[in-house]
């Protein structure tokens, strides 16, 4: 009896030291030390699962203190930076080279800048404009358009406000601070580079005009195009081109146009796509695109010079992704599994569904794509991202929360930026052409 | 060999024209207006000329494409948008005599957009969709080379008859009604260049839909809450809570002649005018609960127009 004893130690000891050695060796062949993928296609967490956290947070509390797997290290973080609802937000870096967000309150308009360094949140302008629908800005933040309803006799009108942020700063006296454009514009879209810009489709009986406007005291106004057709979705990706889009509804034929503001020519560049909606990409090489019609939903990239388009196979909204800043092969986007029995846009823009999103990375160039983080694993009913950016250093995203409009980053910087790098260590999912 | 014999038949053809044909036999084309990259079958006609016993050649840009006697058709396809395509007949008689044709194919693009002047809630990123005898106005847009020509437009709908007063020299837009719901209306345009020399024809299928209710907060500081329809059931917290009605789809300028009614636990609540689009809900004072809110509207000037929906409130 204690013979056997000892021969079952003896067996105990060899298997662990076995154990050990092959987790020596695992460790040390282990060319990337990255971490394995042994998950699912449809989810794989390259950083381990997060700790469950709680819902009440408040304003620029770190929801998710960093996971830690013990193989990699690897930490990655989701911030709920702001409770309050957001109307809108920028990520910039201000002259000391410091990551700021540039954000307007929705219940009061106020603009706050916060700083992810000391994660405090400093009001830059007062406002008395309650109800702010949506701010939009400018890439350095230094200009914002505040959209908002006003009642009049009986009637609630469009306003929008135009502030140019970067003036008034400097400037000592801030009691009149920005410009009311025409009322009830139903597109407004910001440059995407520095300028000064704001281009508005402006309506009327006969039609609609696309205007550009100077935020300047000037306030010097173009027409660009005229149009007999008046529901048109703006996208504004390159200074001298703009992207008019029919806006979308679930199984009707959208088309979309580039408009050289120069020459003021419309060229088509997509027609006759069942519930088309786009993200052009920064250089206007490419367009993100979803159809989605009776018994099909489909995302996919056309490429405007060769004609062709690639399948993507994952199911988001353009709208919920957001081109690398510098690099057009790199694509951020938020994904969910929807069912098919919903209307999409439509039922989305009417806030009658809501999603619980996935993060993915996908390389428009490999056609490699992968799950960074899911929003279900830092917040109990997930996180339907709208708005979604990218801060101009590449290293997080910035993104608002649609079901309370609380606003959100996710750093990036523990995983590289290029793309493949951290594309090859997540499961690949090739895209159809 | 053929070849040289084929450029003798076209040298002899531009010596000794062949007027007196002139008319006498014709090509046709199916489709008459040929769209890009579309099969074209063409056909020859005569009855004064015996084309079965000639000997006929189909060039296609200069090239030979079939030749042989009676060879009365010939299918291809079309080119890309404005690649011009040039189709010669040559057809020699039994006789000696030679009758030239010749058709030139451009194919044109033309986009049908079309927008409902249905109402939607303000800053809706979706399109407005028509319902029945709401406005639709249908927007001709021309692509690749002719998005800047103008046309001479005519424009019908369902059974093919042409609106008085809707065709024209540059009329790019046609305005109809929406049918009954679930039915389509059929818009079609034939457009023209002034010197005839470009064609397109197109349609579109425009289906109307009922009128829609969704139930929004009303928040006195953030206003309507449009990111989050309230539906099945909406937990009330506060004592307080104001709920909005928004309908989509009716049309824009009756919005006026829109009427409000709401019921709460089967009970209508009572309204002067029903012009109420907004109602506050307050928490009893005993306890907690649940309650249906049910809201309708109806267009007074359409009776097609109207919708329904509700909500369970828990408290």
């Amino acid at each position: 009896m204690p013979k056997e004893k000892n021969k079952k130690t003896l067996l105990i000891i060899v298997a662990l030291i076995t154990l050990l050695i092959s987790a020596v060796i695992f460790v040390i062949i282990n060319p990337t030390n990255n971490p394995t993928f042994t998950e699912t296609k449809e989810k794989i967490n390259p950083f381990g699962e997060p700790t469950p956290i709680i819902d009440n947070n408040t304003p620029g509390e770190l929801v998710d203190n960093s996971s830690y797997n013990s193989q990699t290290q690897i930490t990655q973080k989701l911030t709920r930076i702001i409770s309050e609802p957001v109307a809108g937000a920028c990520a910039i870096v201000n002259i000391d080279g410091e990551d700021m967000v540039r954000y307007v309150e929705q219940k009061t308009g106020d603009i706050y800048e916060y700083s992810l360094t000391t994660k405090n949140s400093e009001r830059l302008l007062q406002q008395t404009l309650l109800g702010i629908h949506s701010a939009l800005w400018t890439k350095s933040g230094g200009n914002v358009v505040l959209r908002f309803l006003k009642e009049e006799d009986d009637n609630a009108i469009i306003k929008t406000y135009a502030i140019p942020l970067a003036n008034v700063l400097s400037a000592s006296n801030t009691a009149s601070v920005g410009k009311f454009l025409p009322d009830n514009l139903q597109e407004v879209v910001m440059s995407s580079t520095d300028s000064e810009q704001v281009l508005y489709l402006q309506e009327n009986n006969s039609g609609s005009f696309l205007m550009s406007e100077n935020l300047d005291n000037e306030g010097e106004r173009q027409q660009l195009l005229a149009s007999p057709f008046n529901e048109w979705s703006l996208e504004w990706a390159k200074e001298s081109l703009v992207v008019l889009t029919t806006k979308p509804s679930y199984n009707i034929d959208g088309y979309s146009y580039f408009v050289n503001t120069g020459t003021r020519k419309m060229e088509k560049v997509l027609g006759e796509i069942k519930g088309l909606t786009t993200l052009v990409s920064p250089d206007m090489t490419k367009i993100l695109y979803a159809r989605s019609g009776k018994n099909v939903f489909d995302l996919a990239i056309y490429d405007v010079e060769t004609k062709t388009e690639t399948s993507l196979e994952l199911n988001t909204l353009p709208e919920k992704c957001a081109w690398g800043a510098e690099n057009s092969n790199l694509l951020y986007c938020a994904v969910s599994n929807f069912s098919n029995n919903i209307n999409l846009p439509d039922d989305w823009y009417k806030g009658k569904v809501s999603f619980s999103d996935e993060i993915w990375l996908i390389n428009t160039e490999t056609g490699k794509s992968g799950v960074i983080t899911s929003t279900k694993d830092f917040l109990r009913e997930g996180i339907d991202i709208t708005e979604i950016s990218l801060s101009p250093n590449n290293d997080y995203l910035l993104f608002t929360n649609k079901k309370d409009n609380s606003l959100w980053m996710l750093k990036l910087e523990t995983i590289g930026i290029e793309g493949d790098d951290k594309l090859l260590n997540i499961e690949e999912k090739e895209s159809h052409e | 060999m053929n070849k040289i014999i084929l450029k003798a038949i076209i040298f002899l053809g531009i010596i000794f024209p062949t007027t007196a044909f002139a008319g006498v036999v014709d090509v046709t084309l199916s489709p008459e207006i040929p769209g890009p990259n579309q099969t074209i079958s063409a056909g020859l006609s005569g009855v004064l000329v015996d084309l079965n016993m000639s000997d006929i050649y189909w060039y296609l840009d200069d090239e030979i494409q079939k030749h042989g006697i009676g060879e009365k058709s010939f299918s291809f396809i079309s080119g890309d948008v404005d690649e011009k395509t040039v189709l010669d007949v040559i057809i020699m008689l039994p006789d000696g005599r030679r009758i030239d044709l010749q058709k030139e194919i451009m194919p044109m693009e033309v986009d049908l957009l079309w927008e409902a002047d249905t109402y939607t809630p303000p800053f809706y990123r979706g399109k407005a969709l028509p319902t029945y005898k709401s406005s639709i106005k249908v927007v001709a847009i021309p692509s690749g080379k002719n998005i800047n020509t103008k046309f001479i437009y005519t424009w019908s709908i369902d059974d093919l008859n042409t609106i008085v007063g809707a065709d024209g020299y540059n009329r790019t837009s046609f305005i109809t009604f929406g049918s009954y719901a679930g039915y389509n209306r059929v818009i079609n345009v034939s457009m023209v260049s002034f010197d005839k020399s470009k064609k397109v024809k197109k349609s579109i299928k425009v289906e109307s839909v009922e009128p829609e209710l969704v139930l929004y907060e009303n928040n006195s500081l953030m206003g309507t809450l449009f990111n989050k329809a309230l539906y099945n059931t909406k937990e009330i917290i506060k004592n307080e809570f104001s709920i909005k009605a928004e309908p989509y789809f009716v049309t824009t300028g009756e919005m006026k002649d829109v009427r409000y009614e709401w019921a709460i636990g089967n009970v209508k609540v009572a309204s002067e005018d029903d012009c109420d689009k907004i109602i506050t809900f307050i928490k009893p004072n005993d306890g907690s609960g649940k309650t249906r809110l049910e809201a309708y509207i109806k267009n007074r000037m359409n009776t097609y127009q109207e919708a329904r929906t509700e909500v369970s409130l828990s408290y």
